[in-house]
């Protein structure tokens, strides 16, 4: 009965203080994947309903993307399109499902309040909805992927199987990301607006059209001390083959552990409130 | 056994837009002398929707809610499902609760009858195998047939209540929790419709209504409970409910209740008031 639970969190009072209520929020709509399953699949199609190529129009789209910036910048900074064009795929594949998942996750809960002001529905639940919506439309995209690698020649290697942590991972975080976001823009209306700004502003600050590499002196901190840069790392760099680093490891799985901690406290001062903000 | 307490519940909304949003904070928060001087904008507005509110509903109760428009009927109704928790006071519920307040949560207009069913069961708290289960009584009630294949933006306003009445009322609920406007359509749904919250009702262990309609109440609830102004000031045998109500309607002062617990203030004696 799973299902049920996640649609009928319990009171706080007596017996359970808000803080329990917030990991039964959390824990209960992680586990209601029959739900956000639906939820997330169902936004897919609804979004490309009567399109011809459904979904694969994000990949067309990143495609174009992609290949134009590809062609162009690897010819200025006179690298090897062949090199250059998986590692900008790679990036913008991760940035893409993590940008987007930011962008919705903050507008999560105020879009779903007709859902919020009739059920006592989880909003972890809510939040899952979005990240698995964006995890599909993630695998849509590994198909142009697949085809730059044949052309770019990247290898695959055990490594590659990292892949998988990895992309767990980044989803947890993306999780806690969404909940928190979405709890904060009920309350504060602008800063959902200036999650959009941003977002447009780090995809220029974070190592994913450049790399890490090319940075000298003190602008080194933009990759070091960037969240954002080891978030995707750990993503891409499975994916042309090669095993992250340690240091990605370490900054993400603390980055979890912080921003779910961050999350806990937050909902559980707050979750009472919420649907007072709507 | 199901059962609902409320204890002294006040619920308070801010309304925000009324004042600013993550200026006032971050600015209230740099320097005394910015929120001095933006004091009248600090001020919050605060609506309080429920006052005071006491009650204890217990198993097999069928209780209507009355009151005219900004009473805090839907308020109650949505504090009872533990949407909205009480700002002050405590209120404990035991039973799994089944807020009907619009016939169809999660409804999307450009998915199919059956995809909605099927969404729209999940999220009223079905499982897979119940929805399954219970297709073809609602494939029954809503007459739609080959309809149910087509996206339900196709559909008449009034085949989309009939939907989504269908998909809500197939629940099997602890504690059911209505409001109305439940149910519409054309008189033949009407009664259709009637006979099938009926059925619903008779499966529930606890039943709250939530009507302006005199008549609504007295087909279904036992026990009504008069809101003012988000008090209750009568709660009691409907009839004797109903008949404070109509005096207060006919702009007489209510029954002056005494101010008693919430258990004697069961028994609303029928004697009319004191004329006035």
């Amino acid at each position: 009965m799973q299902s049920i639970s996640a649609l009928n969190i319990p009171q706080s009072g007596p017996t359970a203080s808000r803080y329990a209520v917030a990991l039964f929020d959390i824990i209960a709509g992680i586990q209601a994947i029959g739900i956000w399953g639906r939820l997330g699949w169902r936004e897919n199609k609804r979004r490309y309903r009567r399109t011809v190529f459904g979904p694969f129009w994000t990949t067309v789209s990143l495609a174009m993307f992609v290949i134009a910036l590809g062609l162009v910048w690897s010819n200025l900074w006179h690298t090897d399109p062949k090199v250059y064009l998986p590692f900008l795929t790679s990036g913008m594949l991760c940035w893409a499902l993590l940008s987007t998942i930011c962008a919705e996750g903050a507008g999560g809960i105020v879009g779903n309040e007709p859902l919020i002001k009739q059920l006592r529905i989880s909003y972890t639940l809510l939040a899952c909805a979005t990240v698995w919506r964006n995890v599909i439309v993630f695998f849509h995209n590994l198909s142009i992927y697949v085809l730059i690698c044949i052309y770019g020649g990247v290898p695959f290697t055990w490594a590659t199987l990292l892949v998988v942590p990895g992309l767990l991972l980044l989803c947890l975080n993306a999780l806690w990301i969404a909940v928190f976001l979405g709890a904060v823009c009920a309350r504060y209306r602008d800063v959902q607006q200036l999650v959009g700004n941003i977002l447009q502003i780090a995809l220029f600050l974070t190592p994913i059209l450049w790399s890490a590499d090319q940075l000298t002196g003190r602008a080194t901190i933009l990759a070091d001390y960037n969240p954002l840069h080891h978030l995707i790392a750990i993503v891409r760099e499975p994916m042309m083959g090669k095993a992250p680093g340690t240091l990605h490891w370490v900054v993400v799985l603390v980055g979890t552990l912080l921003g779910w901690a961050l999350t806990v406290h937050v909902m559980g001062k707050f979750r009472h409130r919420i649907v007072y903000w709507l | 056994m199901a059962q609902i307490t409320l204890d002294n519940v006040v619920t308070e909304f801010p309304i925000y837009g009324a004042q600013p949003s993550l200026r006032t904070a971050l600015f209230g928060h740099v320097g005394g002398v910015l929120r001095r001087g933006s004091n009248g904008a600090a001020k919050r507005v605060i609506v309080r929707a429920l006052d005071n509110v006491s009650l204890t509903i217990n198993h097999g109760d069928q209780v209507g809610i009355l009151g005219h428009n900004g009473a805090g009927k839907s308020t109650l109704l949505r504090v009872l499902a533990g949407i909205y928790e009480p700002t002050q006071g405590s209120i404990r519920i035991d039973g799994r609760v089944s807020p009907l307040f619009s016939t169809s949560p999660g409804l999307v207009t450009d998915d199919t009858g059956y995809e909605n069913v099927v969404t729209c069961g999940l999220l009223l708290g079905m499982t897979r195998d119940e929805i399954e289960r219970k297709l073809p009584e609602i494939e029954a009630f809503t007459e739609l047939s080959d309809y149910l294949a087509l996206p339900v933006r196709t559909y008449s306003s009034g085949m989309l209540v009939r939907l989504g009445f269908a998909i809500a009322t197939a629940i099997d609920p602890e504690i059911l929790l209505l409001d109305e406007g439940l149910g519409a359509g054309d008189a033949r749904f009407a009664t259709h419709a009637a006979n099938r919250v009926k059925a619903l009702i008779e499966r529930s262990s606890i039943m709250v209504l939530a009507s302006h309609s005199d008549e609504l109440i007295r087909q279904m609830c036992k026990r009504a409970i008069l809101l003012d102004r988000g008090q209750v000031i009568a709660d009691g045998p409907t009839e004797q409910v109903l008949e404070i109500y109509a005096r207060v309607n006919r702009g007489e002062p209510p029954k002056p209740l005494p101010a008693a617990p919430a258990e004697e203030r069961e028994q609303v004696s029928g004697q009319p008031a004191a004329a006035v």
